[in-house]
């Protein structure tokens, strides 16, 4: 069953369109990794599909209804980001002890256990906590709602990096534990690989990619050698990224094709890509890089 | 296979009221430190003199009437209050709508209203106390709630309705403010050109002063705040959270 449907979402602010004809489906009990540079349109997309804002023009259905002012999307789904924010007259402890009335899967007993584990302070103040710490009761907060749909944007900034390790680990027992669609952006595709099945890949505001892991690895390969060989193999393909290595040599990504096993053939040296570097020469801006601005 | 909990909107708006008063039951303290001022400020709230032959006799009214106002004040700033950012973004942390959290606010300010309007009708006894303490006049007091219970309590009732709808005075300013700043100056110099002219003075005196029993006046001012939480959510519709 599909868990979100997006048929060309369209949403801008002022001047900037931030989402333009978004469409995506994303089926049940799948860690799905939304992708995408700096404005990429993330964050946007989570708060629509949270119910937060209103999109412009097209269809979102979460659990088969639109997110915006529903309350069975509200029940079942949350967004844990840094914007969340929690009373100031209220202790720590306190929010977590009100937080079953509203959440009917919440899970008390991991809400306390990874409270101690992080050595969060139960008589403090949300607003009062350093950055990290309040990164980190949001995750706590997030992972214990056990909400069908649960959504983390940028759940590790401000982390460090033990904590970052541990909440990668707590995601991934208690999903096995309770699986439900989890939905995390971010743009270090490289530090939660290992969690994914799927990926989202938008840029610019646009669905760019969505398959599995396996596939997007597959997606692109890297090539180098001497600059004419490379020029020959790559001649009519859709190059996503060249530079020079030297004088001699030139490097290229490209669209994995048929054409591959001759250049093998001829000599090329064929580097396969990781799923993070495929995503970052797929939404790169320029063919060269930041060696380019220094010539 | 999905488990969707599902929960209806009584539900989660009561899980909201609970959390409202619990979360900001800090307003306590504002309204008794108001309470004391407007005893403090009662003492000689009206005074008349006359003197006949060589005797004069002056009498001085004391009423919790300040203290009232300071209490409206108080609910007016309150209803604005709850509608900040940072107050809407709180209940979206948890399970809620637009409309739950509306309704939620409107139940919960007229859950503060009562209280602030019982303790408010009560500080008179206070307030006698202070005086014999510390009038050297002759002391006369008024009527008791157990004079006249009936409409003692209907006094009572009169006073929550009141600072309830001026809450929600104070409601309507905040979200049109949170939602157009330009809305909120726009409405704020229609209604003070609406106040110049005479018929809206007519209006109010229909609407407030020409009543035959305070029970009809208590049922316009419900109906009028009724309609003034109803204008505010349906403003509020379009808000967007954490943006």
């Amino acid at each position: 069953m599909n868990v979100i449907d997006c048929q060309k979402v369209n949403k801008g602010y002022r001047r900037t369109n931030a989402l333009e004809d978004i469409t995506f489906q994303l089926t049940d009990q799948k860690i799905t990794g939304l992708i995408g540079r700096n404005g990429a349109g993330k964050t946007t997309l989570l708060k629509i599909l949270a119910g937060l804002t209103k999109h412009k023009s097209g269809e979102v259905n979460v659990f088969g209804k639109n997110p915006y002012n529903n309350l069975l999307v509200s029940a079942n789904s949350i967004l844990v980001d840094d914007q969340m924010t929690f009373p100031d007259s209220l202790t720590l402890e306190e929010i977590l002890r009100s937080a079953p009335a509203f959440y009917k899967k919440w899970d008390t007993q991991l809400a306390v256990r990874l409270f101690q584990y992080f050595k969060l302070d139960s008589k403090q103040q949300h607003s009062k906590l350093s950055k990290g710490s309040r990164a980190t009761f949001n995750m706590i907060f997030g992972l214990s709602t056990h909400c069908e749909l649960t959504m983390f944007d940028e759940p590790t900034n401000g982390m460090d990096e033990a904590v970052r390790t541990d909440f990668y680990r707590a995601l991934l027992k208690d999903y096995i534990a309770h699986p439900r669609s989890i939905l995390i952006s971010s743009h270090h595709l490289s530090e939660i690989e290992h969690l994914l099945e799927d990926i989202l890949l938008i840029h610019k505001g646009k669905v760019v990619l969505h398959a599995d892991l396996d596939e997007v690895k597959e997606y692109a390969v890297a090539i180098q050698g001497p600059v004419a060989d490379v020029e020959k193999w790559t001649a009519g393909e859709e190059v996503l990224h060249s530079k020079r290595v030297d004088e001699q040599k030139q490097y290229a990504v490209f669209k994995k094709n048929s054409k591959l096993e001759r250049a093998r053939l001829e000599g090329a040296n064929i580097q396969m890509l990781t799923a993070s570097e495929v995503c970052m020469y797929m939404t790169s801006e320029s063919k060269g890089g930041i060696d380019d601005v220094f010539k | 296979m999905m488990f969707l909990s599902n929960i209806s909107l009584t539900s989660v708006v009561l899980s909201q009221v609970k959390f409202k008063l619990s979360a900001y039951s800090g307003l306590i303290y504002s309204l008794i430190i108001l309470q004391v001022l407007g005893i403090l400020f009662a003492t000689g709230w009206s005074s008349s003199g006359t003197s006949i032959n060589n005797i004069s006799i002056n009498l001085n009214i004391s009423s919790i009437d300040s203290g009232f106002i300071f209490v409206s004040l108080l609910a007016i700033s309150v209803g604005n209050l709850i509608t900040t950012r940072a107050y809407r973004y709180d209940d979206f942390s948890f399970v809620a709508t637009r409309l739950s959290s509306n309704i939620a606010n409107c139940i919960v300010l007229l859950i503060f209203s009562c209280y602030a309007g019982v303790t408010t009708y009560f500080t008179v006894y206070l307030m006698r106390i202070f005086l014999t303490f510390n009038s050297t006049n002759e002391f006369v007091e008024g009527p008791t709630i157990l004079d006249d219970p009936m409409n003692s309590l209907l006094t009572i009732l009169a006073m929550i309705i009141f600072l309830w709808m001026f809450s929600s005075l104070g409601y309507i300013a905040g979200t049109l403010f949170q939602n157009h700043k330009l809305l909120f100056f726009g409405a704020l110099v229609i209604i003070i050109m609406l106040l110049l002219t005479g018929t809206w003075i007519r209006i109010s005196e229909i609407i407030f002063v020409e009543n035959s029993s305070l029970l009809i006046l208590v049922a316009k001012t419900f109906g009028i705040a009724i309609l003034i939480f109803a204008t505010s959510t349906a403003i509020s519709n379009r808000l967007g959270v954490r943006v």
